[in-house]
């Protein structure tokens, strides 16, 4: 049958084309950038045996964990209109966490159909509400581009 | 998507069993003299799909045979339709038109309108859109959104043309099914932020896209 050629033609095409789904994936790195945190002590920078993070993203606190021998975190900062992001700090499980405003304006990035929008954070402050065994904060890079540079340092 | 694609398979083996029926041998081809014609479509396929998913698209085309096996062709319509889909709210409107043509790649002896085709147009979109929601993505699952005010654009697209078409028992009636595959050539943008939805393109994200149409023609 003579037509028979063109209907596995279009059978194949047909396959082939409609197998290709929406470009939905984001890949990680471009999403919105997270807050460095590196740890000092003596105004060196050096590790910490233990801390736990915890973050309030609006939606509840997510806990980041404990981290072991580490000088520095990253931190996720809220991405809805908020203008501050709530950090909970402790390095030993005795220790009362205690509380680091991070604030910021926030700027909108479009990214990629799968990605959507990041954000990016300018003119960030970090205010220390109680001291602990973290006895203040000092800021570094004012503004969230990327993850490269240390935003906030820790002064044990 | 699934259940159009089922369809479009069902009518396109049903539409080969009739036009099979109807293979003779070859005959010699008279020389062609030209005589005006056209042949006018609806697309019922979409239009019926219309009722069952948020898409609603309304097209249609005139065809023309040119000179032997070409023929030109000009598609018009209407597509409204929503995107809510990965943190994504967006609706979008408005009419669109193509144009091309398409060669008969195997036709009927006794009648020259019966055939296979293949072919290409050229098409485009003035629409308007608006993106309720366009997701940011935080992280642990933690997001918001951002929206962007309603506002006018345009894209315009490359598509390739592949079916056939039938005619039904002795009458100037047509079954004309085709595959469009698609590719978006330009768009404007509203804040450089693709569009996902184009209408008479589809999905926009991928810059490939199938389009299915199952048209019922009459021939003037």
């Amino acid at each position: 049958m003579k037509y028979f050629k063109f209907i596995i033609f279009i059978f194949v095409l047909s396959t082939v084309i409609s197998c290709g789904g929406d470009n939905d994936i984001c890949d990680n790195g471009e999403g919105t950038p997270r807050m460095k945190i590196t740890f000092k002590r003596d105004n060196k920078i050096s590790v910490v045996d233990s801390i736990k993070v915890s973050a309030d993203l609006g939606t509840g606190i997510i806990d980041l964990g404990w981290k072991l021998k580490v000088d520095s975190v990253f931190v996720p900062l809220r991405v809805d209109d908020s203008p501050f992001t709530d950090i909970y700090v402790q390095t030993t499980t005795e220790e009362d966490p205690t509380k680091v405003r991070v604030s910021y304006t926030t700027k909108s990035i479009y990214v990629s159909p799968g990605c959507g929008v990041k954000r990016n954070y300018e003119n960030v402050n970090s205010v220390l509400s109680a001291p602990n065994s973290l006895k203040s904060v000092e800021q570094g890079q004012n503004f969230i581009e990327n993850e490269d540079k240390t935003n906030l340092f820790f002064n044990f | 998507m699934k259940t159009k694609l089922i369809y479009s398979l069902i009518f396109s083996v049903f539409g080969l069993l009739i036009f099979s029926a109807q293979e003779k041998e070859e005959v010699e081809k008279p020389k062609w003299k030209y005589e005006p014609n056209f042949i006018v479509g609806f697309d019922v396929l979409n239009a019926g799909a219309s009722f069952f998913s948020d898409r609603q698209i309304f097209q249609g085309f005139i065809s023309s045979r040119v000179k032997d096996n070409l023929h030109g062709i000009i598609e018009a319509g209407f597509d409204k339709n929503v995107y809510q889909n990965n943190g994504y709210d967006a609706k979008a409107n408005g009419p669109f038109l193509k144009i091309g043509a398409f060669y008969m790649l195997a036709r009927d002896p006794e009648n020259d309108f019966n055939g296979f085709y293949g072919g290409g147009k050229i098409g485009g979109s003035f629409y308007t859109q608006e993106y309720m929601a366009i997701p940011i993505r935080g992280f642990g699952g933690n997001s918001s959104s951002v929206s962007m005010p309603s506002s006018s654009q345009s894209s315009f697209w490359l598509e390739g043309n592949i079916g056939g078409r039938v005619q039904l028992f002795e009458s100037n009636f047509y079954i004309d099914v085709s595959m469009q595959p698609r590719y978006l050539m330009v768009t404007s943008k509203q804040d450089d932020v693709v569009p996902m939805i184009v209408p008479g393109f589809g999905r926009s994200s991928n810059k490939f896209n199938m389009g299915f149409a199952w048209n019922i023609a009459y021939k003037f």
